[in-house]
């Protein structure tokens, strides 16, 4: 008992007026500079976050866009492009690829608009050629010059692209391929 | 209660709570200018995609025309002389680049020069016909630019292509 008490006087007596400590005025500023910083920060860093995330879908729609385009430009280079003339309102592109036989295989990509992915009919079996991570809101063909003409055959690939999961902002692309198939126009 | 320090109170001061939030804030002042910068690079990002590809566009309606000159048999590079051009994805021949108006975007999304609003993108083609390809006079240099104006800075993407006679 006396010894209880005396360890409470020796931790009375430690609290003496030589003891460090905040005054009132002290804690209250450091407190209200220390929440201004806290909200600055913290502000900042929902603003990093959410950065973060839009430049992740930008680069998701960057690697689905180059995929797609450059699949179909490739295609496009080398293959029979089928009629008719378009004027950019078509949603899909039907040509004639050649396997490593020589067989003409039909080829078409078109838009499955529920899926908002591109599809590339080959030989009758469907591939997705974009991932499901980004929506593909519209895709159209212009076709010029299809046929014998004496013109090299012109295609115009128009996308708009969002990512799916925010979907914050749609990228309109569009790019223009030249057929290097002479073969069709020097028969004429 | 005292409020005030006596001598004898010897707790963080007022001044030393400010120097280590003035040292806080020099820490959070970088991130934020990364963060910032980070902000732009995505921008930056979705531009450049459309660039390139408008850009990519540029030399392959340009060589479409040269094909269309030999299947016809006229000399490869006719209407493709020396100079600075603009073009659209149907243009059967090159347009003079005037003031360089930018292109505009339609409601199916085909970027052009007469339908739809004003994009950012600007266009021009440069033709070249290379004297110093050795042994002939057979090659047209071609270069597409794209540039368009982003956070106040001017950006630009070239690409060069270089098309021959084949007769």
């Amino acid at each position: 008992m006396t010894n209880k008490f005396s360890i409470f006087n020796f931790q009375f007596s430690n609290k003496s007026p030589n003891q460090a400590g905040f005054t009132m005025i002290e804690l209250l500023a450091a407190v209200f500079l220390f929440s201004v910083m806290a909200i600055i920060t913290a502000s900042i860093f929902i603003r990093a976050l959410e950065i973060e995330r839009k430049s992740f879908a930008a680069q998701v729609v960057q690697e689905n866009a180059l995929a797609v385009f450059e699949l179909m430009s490739k295609e496009i280079r080398v293959s029979d492009i089928a009629g008719p003339d378009s004027n950019c309102s078509v949603n899909n592109l039907s040509m004639t690829v050649y396997d490593n036989s020589g067989n003409g295989i039909p080829t078409t990509y078109q838009l499955n608009s529920t899926l908002g992915v591109v599809e590339r009919v080959y030989g009758g079996v469907t591939y997705y050629v974009s991932s499901q991570d980004v929506i593909f809101t519209s895709l159209k063909f212009c076709i010029l010059n299809s046929g014998i003409d004496n013109e090299s055959v012109r295609v115009t690939v128009l996308a708009a692209i969002s990512d799916r999961a925010s979907q914050l902002s749609t990228i309109k692309i569009q790019t223009t391929t030249t057929s290097r198939n002479v073969a069709d126009e020097l028969t004429n | 209660m005292r409020i005030f320090n006596t001598s004898k109170e010897r707790g963080s001061t007022l001044i030393e709570a400010i120097v280590a939030i003035f040292i806080l804030s020099i820490g959070i002042i970088p991130s934020l200018s990364m963060i910032l910068y980070a902000n732009s690079f995505t921008a930056s990002l979705r531009n450049n995609l459309v660039a390139a590809n408008l850009v990519q566009e540029g030399v392959e309606v340009v060589r479409a025309l040269r094909d269309s000159n030999w299947f016809n048999g006229r000399a490869f590079d006719s209407g493709l002389a020396d100079g600075t051009y603009r073009l659209e994805s149907n243009s059967t021949s090159l347009i003079l680049v005037g003031s360089n108006p930018p292109l505009k975007i339609d409601s199916n999304g085909l970027y052009n020069y007469t339908n739809g609003t004003d994009t950012a993108f600007q266009r021009r083609i440069f033709i070249v016909k290379d004297s110093t390809a050795p042994g002939c006079n057979c090659e047209l240099r071609v270069v597409s630019e794209v540039s368009w104006v982003e956070r106040k800075s001017s950006r630009t993407i070239t690409i060069e292509s270089h098309l021959f006679d084949w007769n």
